[in-house]
């Protein structure tokens, strides 16, 4: 009752407030959204509708030509078989790792709510991989899993033959993969936690008394409450991982062949290497234009799930 | 069931996620360790088979040769790129949290025209890819003169929309009581933003600054372009680049690894709390 009260009485002094002076809240509204908005304009508006305009274009920075050509650079890249083959790395790359760091980041998170002595101490330490840098995973990973590195000691100590992780066509986007869930699982468990955290003890105490065993408790009380932190982590790590380049980059430099040569490396090399700005622009539009596809379709599926 | 049984099956719970948790952190602390004992070891024990882990004799020396100019190498001014890094992610991460947190209040308090419009456009931004954005913004950033210079890093990243979404939510949650008391005592706009709202927002805008600081100091693809000559570089960028180029000495590589990683895994131990805290307030998992 009491909050109610107050409510209303601050609602009040609101009104009677813009009665008296009405336009001074509005401007002070477009001064504080002012810079903001200027960030936005420069960098995000203007570079898009150029984007836009720019994949319809043979831009060549070099020779500084800029010719409007229609729908000719898409038509270009339906027959670039390097582009489909750089799609198809990273499309890969994205699902493995998706998935990867999904499985175990929802596992050490259930892990970490069932652990109350020590529990600080492991959330710290499957954090610590998220914040070292790409440079660093490189260097570590460049060691770890080269052909004479830390893990082949292991494997022929056992008596098996050494594996080239990174120099086999089969193996190479799964090793990859696999250093990428090492560096980035301690995001989502993070996220799989708080959400964890977030499901009301009187479920499951309502659960277990109808009889519900771990398994079944798991299935019909966390797992339908887990949707949303579900969708956000595999949301954003299919974006993150679609765009991968730099463990590619350092590890592989897109090799052997081009059997680890992701999207972003192509339309890097091909603007900043190559300066054909307008094909890189197309191919770059197209990438996103699938990603979108690809998250409206994560979120449909996902957000339509029966409610239980 | 039984009490018993439940307390047992319990245990049981408990005892696999140690063992699961356990053999997690294992996997990640075994090559970090690795690694701090090689930056620690001569060349030649580096290349020793089969592995070790105890450095003998116990070296400092790749500590000592990262500061220390060798013509027979490329040049590796560390102490250059720390000071980019550092100087790059402070102000980013200064300017992304007062220009998000002035626009979230202004989303979160003001009614003004145009509010949920302009929201939802911004908003809609967040789902366009930065590959559309990518060489567009380095074109504008090529007119302003800014390639190879601090602005070319700085700048850009304001535009990100996810900082005010955020922060806006926080803000929602805020009660009013607190604005409009001090509204009464005579507080102008701008002095309730700064002594009622981000006071009691700051476990927001702390989690909001690590991540922002920490996605400037790893940024990779946007500073390899923008970035020409070898001082210019930061930290990530540098090192990847010279260890690329210099394969003949490990020892130094990875001290530069260790060298680097120290200052962010000392800032993370020290706000780590912060961090899993206000993920539950801001209700990034639940809803």
């Amino acid at each position: 009752m009491q909050t109610q009260d107050h409510l209303s009485s601050s609602a009040l002094i609101r009104r009677h407030d813009r009665r008296k002076i009405r336009w001074r809240p509005i401007l002070t509204a477009y001064a504080f959204l002012l810079p903001y908005t200027v960030a936005f304009l420069v960098f995000q508006l203007i570079p898009f509708l150029t984007g836009i305009a720019l994949s319809f274009a043979r831009w060549e920075l070099l020779e500084g030509t800029q010719d409007f050509v229609g729908v000719q650079n898409f038509a270009e890249i339906f027959g670039d078989s390097l582009f489909w083959q750089s799609f198809a790395v990273s499309f890969y790359f994205a699902v493995l790792t998706m998935a990867g760091n999904a499985i175990v980041a929802l596992a050490a998170a259930l892990a970490l709510k069932n652990v109350l002595r020590g529990q600080t101490f492991f959330r710290v330490v499957l954090y610590l991989p998220v914040i070292l840098s790409i440079s660093v995973i490189g260097i570590v990973f460049g060691r770890v899993i080269s052909n004479d590195g830390l893990l082949n000691y292991y494997i022929t100590q056992l008596g098996f033959p050494a594996i080239s992780f990174l120099g086999n066509a089969t193996l190479v986007i799964p090793s990859l993969s696999l250093v990428t869930v090492w560096w980035g699982f301690g995001f989502p468990t993070l996220i799989f936690l708080a959400a964890l955290y977030s499901i009301p003890e009187s479920l499951y105490e309502a659960a277990k008394l109808d009889g519900a065993g771990s398994i079944a408790l798991f299935r019909y009380v966390t797992l339908p409450l887990l949707r949303y932190a579900l969708l956000l982590v595999l949301v954003t790590q299919f974006i993150s991982h679609m765009q991968v380049f730099g463990q590619p980059y350092i590890l592989t430099k897109g090799g052997p062949g081009y059997a680890s040569y992701p999207l972003i490396m192509y339309i890097y090399q091909t603007a900043w290497r190559y300066y054909h700005m307008g094909y890189a622009a197309a191919m770059a539009a197209l990438m996103g234009i699938f990603m979108l596809v690809v998250v409206l379709f994560q979120t449909r599926i996902l957000g339509q799930r029966v409610e239980f | 069931m039984s009490a018993r049984r439940w307390r047992r099956r319990f245990t049981r719970g408990t005892i696999v996620s140690y063992l699961f948790l356990g053999l997690l952190a294992f996997l990640v602390l075994f090559p970090v360790i690795w690694i701090v004992a090689q930056s620690m070891m001569t060349e030649s024990q580096i290349y020793r088979w089969p592995i070790t882990f105890v450095p003998a004799p116990l070296t400092f020396d790749n500590y000592v040769d990262l500061f220390v100019k060798r013509p027979s190498r490329p040049e590796l001014p560390i102490a250059r790129w720390l000071f980019n890094s550092i100087l790059v992610a402070t102000s980013v991460t200064t300017l992304i949290l007062t220009v998000t947190s002035t626009a979230a209040y202004a989303f979160a308090r003001f009614d003004f025209p145009g509010n949920k419009f302009l929201f939802y456009c911004f908003g809609a931004s967040m789902l366009i890819p930065s590959q559309i954005t990518l060489i567009p913004t380095f074109l504008i950033v090529r007119a302003f003169g800014w390639v190879d210079s601090y602005h070319a890093l700085i700048w850009p990243p304001l535009a990100g929309f996810f900082g005010v979404f955020f922060l806006r939510q926080f803000f929602s949650t805020i009660p009013r009581d607190f604005e409009d008391a001090a509204i009464i005592d005579g507080c102008s706009p701008l002095g309730v933003f700064r002594h009622v709202i981000l006071p009691l927002s700051s476990s927001a805008l702390v989690t909001l600054g690590i991540f922002t600081y920490l996605a400037s100091w790893n940024d990779f693809v946007w500073t390899l372009i923008v970035l020409n000559s070898n001082e210019m570089r930061t930290l990530t960028v540098g090192l990847t680049i010279f260890n690329g180029e210099y394969w003949s000495e490990q020892g130094i590589i990875m001290a530069g690894a260790v060298f680097t990683s120290l200052p962010v895994v000392i800032v993370f131990l020290i706000l780590q709390k912060r961090i899993s805290e206000s993920m539950l307030l801001a209700g990034l998992g639940g809803r």
